[in-house]
C-alpha cells in the first residue's frame, strides 16, 4: 500500500475518520492498530517480524533502565545489535552471500552445489531496523531514558507514514511525540487536522514529484539502462541525468507525503533532503542527501569506529567502511557496494588539507562556486551510474559508453533522435533536470523559503495549487506506476 | 470547518475542469463505447441469442454467421460485447441485464489467457463502474475479497466512481500524456537510445500471478452462474492467441492450467458447454500461428477462416444445431 495508490487514499481516509472520532485514551491504540494494518497489507507474515523486533528491543530498554552493571550493559547492547542485524542480514543478504561465495569459488575451480534459500526481502525492514537499533544504542549511551510503554515504543518503530522508506527518524525525536498521542500537548488534538496546509501542501507537492515527475522519467531511465552494451553515449548521459531527477524526486516526493502525513496526525518528522543537487563536495552532498540515514551512518558507525579522532589515515579507513556499509545498506548487489565505495572514495579524495587550500584559493565569484557545484553533480551521477545499473557487468558497460569508449556519433545520435519522434520528450525531460538542478542552486542555503513564501499566499489560491497538483497527478499518473525506488531498501 | 474550505475548493476546482473538459465531444470515449453497446443490447428487444465478451470473442462472430451456425434468424443475435471487456466487466454487464429482466435461449462468452491475467486498464474499471448496478455493489465487493487485495479493487471502483462524476480519468490521461509528453513512434522509439532494436516482446502478455488468477477465476465462476438465469445455455469459449505457437515454456504452462481451469469451471456447471478454440482437431487445427492474430489475439483475415471453420465443428459436435 504506498502512497500514491487508491488503496492508501481509502486507508488514509478511514484512518482518519475513525481517529478523529476516537477518544483520546485510545488514539495511541488507534494510531498503532492502523500502522499494523498499513504494513499488514503487504504481508501478515513480515508483521511478526516487525512485532517481534519490537518486543525484543522494547525489552532490551527496559533492562538497559533497569541494571547500572557495565559488563550486563554491554552484553545487551551486543545482543541487540547481533539480533537486528542477524534478522537484517538473514532476510537482506542470505541470496547475496550464497550467490557471491558460490561465484568466488567457482572461479578458483571449485564446483558448489547451491542451495537457493529464495528470501523474500520484508518492505521497510532496513529502515525499522536501523531505526529500532538507534534507540536501544541511545538507552545503552544512556542518551534518553527506556520509553515508558511499550505502545509508545511499538508506536515509535511503527509509525506507518515513515516506517517503510524513513525517514530513519531518532528516539530522542519521534519518542517524545508518540508518549504525548492523546494527552493535552497532542496538537493534533486542537489543531491538527484543522490546520492543514502545512501538511497537505507537503503532501501534493511530494506526489506531484512522485507521480508526474518520477514515474513519467523512469521508462526513459529504462530504455537507456535495459542494454547498456547496446546504448548510444549521449544517451548514456541523458539516461543517467534524467535517473538523477527520477531517484530524486522519488525519494524526496515519498519523504515529503510522510513528513505531511505526520504533521496531519500532529508529528514532527525529520528532514531528509535540503538541495542536494547544489553541493558542493561530498561531505556537503551527505549533509543533503538522505539526512536521516547520513546522520544514523555518522553517529552510529562512523564515530563508534573512531570517527578523525585517530589520525588522518585512519580517518580515511573510517570513510570508507562507512561509504561502503552505506552501499551496502541500500541493497544486497555489488554495484551498491562500488556505489558506496566511490562515496568512500570521493569523501577521502576530497578530504587533504591540500585540496581544501586549494579550493580556497579559487577565486570567490559566484560563477566559480557554481562551476565547482555543476562539477559535482557530474561526479554525483557518475555514482547514480552504478546505483542505477544491474549487475557489474552492466556497470563496465554503462561507463563504455558514459567515456565514450566506443567513439562519439554525436551528429548521428541526433539523427537517430530526429528518426525516432522522441526529440520533444526528451527535451522535455532534459529541461526538467536543469529545473531541479537551477532551484537547487538558486535556494541551496535555504532550501524551504519557497514553501514558506507560498504560505503568506491568500488561502485560496494556495489550496487552489495543492487541487491543481493532485490533479496533475490524476491526469498524469501512468498506467501502471512504479513503485517507489527506495521500497526495495 | 476550516477542513470543509478547501474541500469544497477542490471539488469546484474539479467540477470546472470537468465542465470544461466535457464540452470537447471526444472527452468520455470509452464511457460513449459503453452507452453505445448498452444501447445496441436494450433496443435488441426480440433477440434470443447474446454474444458477451470483448472484440476478441465477437469480432470474428459475426450475427449472420452464428445465426448460421445455430440455425437461427440473424434478427434473433444481438452483439451484446464491449470493447476490451473481460470478465468483471461482463459479470456487471449480465447483472444489468439481469435486473432488466432480460432472457435469451443462448449466451456465448469467449476469454483467453490473457484476460486471465490483466486487471489494471483505467479503460476496465471505467466499464466494470458504468455497468454495475448499484445493487450488485456488495456482490462486486464480496468478489473482490478473493483476490490478494480486495483493498486495492475497492479503492479503484470508488476511485473510477468519483472519476465517473467528474470526468473520464482515463481518457484525459491518454490525451493530455499524448499532447504534452508526446506519442511516441511504436516503430522508431528506441532509436534515440540503443543502437540496435530491442527484442520483441509478446503483445498481450502478462504475468500470471496468484492474485490476478484467483479473482479472475471467481469472476468467471461468478458469471457462469449469473448466466445460469439470464440464458438457458451458456457457451464458453476458449479463445485462441498467438503464445500457443510462440509462448515460452511457462506460458504454455500457463496455457495448459487456463485450460483446465475452465474445463473444471463448465464441468461444474451443467448448464455451461465448453467451446475449445485453443485445441484444433484433425485437419482442423484453427487460429494459432503468429499470421493468424493481427496483435496476437485478435484474428486476421487467415486466422478469421481458421476460427471459424473449428468453431462450426466444435458446435456441431456439440449438438448447438436443432
Amino acid at each position: 500500500m504506498t502512497f500514491t495508490t487508491p488503496q492508501f487514499l481509502l486507508f488514509f481516509v478511514l484512518f482518519v475518520a475513525v481517529y478523529a472520532w476516537t477518544p483520546r485514551a485510545a488514539r495511541k491504540r488507534v494510531l498503532l492498530a492502523a500502522s499494523y494494518l498499513f504494513y499488514g497489507a503487504w504481508s501478515v507474515w513480515f508483521l511478526s517480524l516487525l512485532v517481534g523486533t519490537t518486543l525484543f528491543d522494547w525489552q532490551v530498554g527496559r533492562w538497559l533502565g533497569e541494571t547500572t552493571d557495565a559488563t550486563r550493559r554491554k552484553r545487551l547492547i551486543t545482543a541487540s545489535i547481533v539480533a537486528n542485524l542477524s534478522v537484517l542480514g538473514f532476510f537482506k543478504y542470505a541470496n547475496f552471500f550464497v550467490d557471491s561465495s558460490t561465484g568466488l569459488l567457482s572461479l578458483v575451480g571449485v564446483a558448489v552445489d547451491q542451495h537457493v534459500l529464495n528470501v523474500v526481502l520484508p518492505v521497510g525492514i532496513s529502515f525499522y531496523t536501523f531505526q529500532s537499533m538507534s534507540y536501544t544504542i541511545d538507552v545503552y549511551r544512556r542518551d534518553l531514558p527506556p520509553a515508558k510503554t511499550l505502545v509508545d515504543f511499538a508506536l515509535y518503530v511503527t509509525f506507518f507514514p515513515q516506517l517503510v522508506a524513513g525517514p530513519i527518524e531518532r528516539a530522542t525525536h519521534l519518542l517524545p511525540q508518540c508518549e504525548r498521542v492523546g494527552t493535552d500537548a497532542d496538537p493534533a488534538l486542537e489543531s491538527g487536522f484543522v490546520n492543514t496546509w502545512d501538511a497537505w501542501g507537503l503532501i501534493a507537492l511530494g506526489a506531484f514529484k512522485k507521480v508526474v515527475l518520477a514515474d513519467n522519467i523512469a521508462p526513459l531511465v529504462e530504455s537507456a539502462y535495459a542494454d547498456p552494451s547496446t546504448t548510444h553515449g549521449a544517451a548514456m548521459w541523458l539516461g543517467t541525468y534524467a535517473f538523477a531527477a527520477q531517484i530524486y524526486c522519488d525519494f524526496s516526493g515519498y519523504s515529503d507525503i510522510a513528513v505531511g502525513v505526520g504533521r496531519l496526525l500532529g508529528f514532527d518528522l525529520m528532514q531528509n533532503f535540503r538541495a542536494p543537487y547544489a553541493a558542493d563536495g561530498p561531505s556537503d552532498f551527505w549533509r543533503r542527501w538522505h539526512i536521516s540515514l547520513s546522520g544514523w551512518l555518522r553517529d552510529y558507525l562512523y564515530i563508534p569506529l573512531g570517527g578523525n579522532r585517530s589520525g588522518e589515515g585512519r580517518a580515511r579507513l573510517n570513510m570508507l567502511w562507512t561509504m561502503l556499509l552505506g552501499g551496502l545498506w541500500h541493497g544486497a548487489a555489488w554495484n551498491f557496494v562500488l556505489w558506496g565505495a566511490y562515496h568512500g572514495l570521493l569523501l577521502i579524495v576530497f578530504r587533504p588539507a591540500a585540496l581544501e587550500r586549494f579550493a580556497n584559493a579559487l577565486p570567490a565569484q559566484p560563477v566559480v562556486r557554481l562551476v565547482r557545484r555543476i562539477a559535482f553533480f557530474h561526479l554525483t551521477c557518475l555514482g547514480w551510474a552504478l546505483f542505477r545499473a544491474e549487475s557489474l557487468a552492466d556497470c563496465k558497460a554503462v561507463f563504455a559508453r558514459l567515456l565514450f569508449l566506443d567513439g562519439w556519433a554525436g551528429v548521428d545520435w541526433l539523427a537517430e533522435v530526429e528518426r525516432s519522434g522522441e526529440g520533444g520528450r526528451l527535451a522535455l525531460v532534459f529541461g526538467l533536470v536543469v529545473g531541479i538542478v537551477g532551484v537547487h542552486l538558486a535556494r541551496r542555503d535555504d532550501p524551504s523559503a519557497a514553501v514558506r513564501a507560498l504560505g503568506r499566499w491568500p488561502i485560496a489560491a494556495r489550496w487552489a495549487l495543492a487541487a491543481a497538483l493532485l490533479l496533475a497527478c490524476v491526469v498524469f499518473a501512468p498506467e501502471k506506476p512504479p513503485p517507489f525506488i527506495y521500497f526495495q531498501f | 470547518m476550516r477542513l470543509v474550505g478547501p474541500l469544497l475548493l477542490l471539488v469546484t476546482a474539479l467540477w470546472v475542469a470537468d465542465a470544461l473538459l466535457s464540452r470537447d465531444r471526444t472527452v468520455g470515449w470509452e464511457r460513449n463505447t459503453v452507452r453505445n453497446a448498452l444501447n445496441r443490447v436494450h433496443t435488441a428487444k426480440d433477440a434470443r441469442v447474446a454474444i458477451l465478451g470483448s472484440s476478441t470473442s465477437a469480432d470474428w462472430l459475426p450475427n449472420a454467421f452464428a445465426a448460421q451456425t445455430l440455425g437461427r434468424k440473424a434478427g434473433e443475435i444481438v452483439d451484446a460485447h464491449l470493447n476490451g471487456c473481460h470478465q468483471p466487466c461482463t459479470w456487471s454487464e449480465i447483472q444489468g441485464l439481469l435486473a432488466q429482466g432480460r432472457h435469451y435461449d443462448v449466451a456465448f462468452f469467449g476469454t483467453n489467457l490473457f484476460q486471465q491475467c490483466e486487471f489494471v486498464s483505467p479503460k476496465r474499471q471505467l466499464q466494470d463502474e458504468m455497468l454495475l448496478p448499484t445493487a450488485s455493489i456488495p456482490a462486486a465487493f464480496a468478489l473482490y475479497a478473493r483476490a490478494e487485495d480486495p483493498l486495492g479493487y475497492v479503492a479503484r471502483f470508488l476511485g473510477v466512481k468519483l472519476s465517473g462524476v467528474y470526468g473520464d480519468t482515463g481518457f484525459l490521461q491518454d490525451e493530455w500524456r499524448k499532447a504534452t509528453l508526446g506519442a511516441p513512434s511504436p516503430t522508431d522509439a528506441w532509436r534515440w537510445a540503443r543502437a540496435v532494436p530491442p527484442p520483441e516482446g509478446g503483445t498481450h502478455d502478462c504475468s500470471y500471478d496468484d492474485d490476478a488468477i484467483a479473482y479472475k477465476t471467481a469472476v468467471t465462476g461468478a458469471l457462469l452462474d449469473d448466466l445460469r438465469a439470464l440464458a438457458d445455455v451458456t457457451y464458453l469459449m476458449l479463445l485462441p492467441d498467438d503464445l500457443l505457437t510462440t509462448g515460452t515454456p511457462a506460458q504454455l504452462a500457463a496455457w495448459t492450467k487456463h485450460r483446465a481451469l475452465h474445463a473444471a469451471l463448465a464441468e461444474a456447471r451443467p448448464w455451461v458447454r465448453l467451446v475449445d478454440l485453443s485445441t484444433g482437431l484433425p485437419g482442423l487445427p484453427g487460429a494459432r500461428r503468429r499470421e493468424d492474430f493481427r496483435d496476437g489475439v485478435h484474428v486476421s483475415p487467415a486466422g478469421l477462416k481458421a476460427q471459424q471453420s473449428l468453431f462450426t465443428a466444435r458446435m456441431q459436435a456439440l449438438g448447438a444445431k436443432p
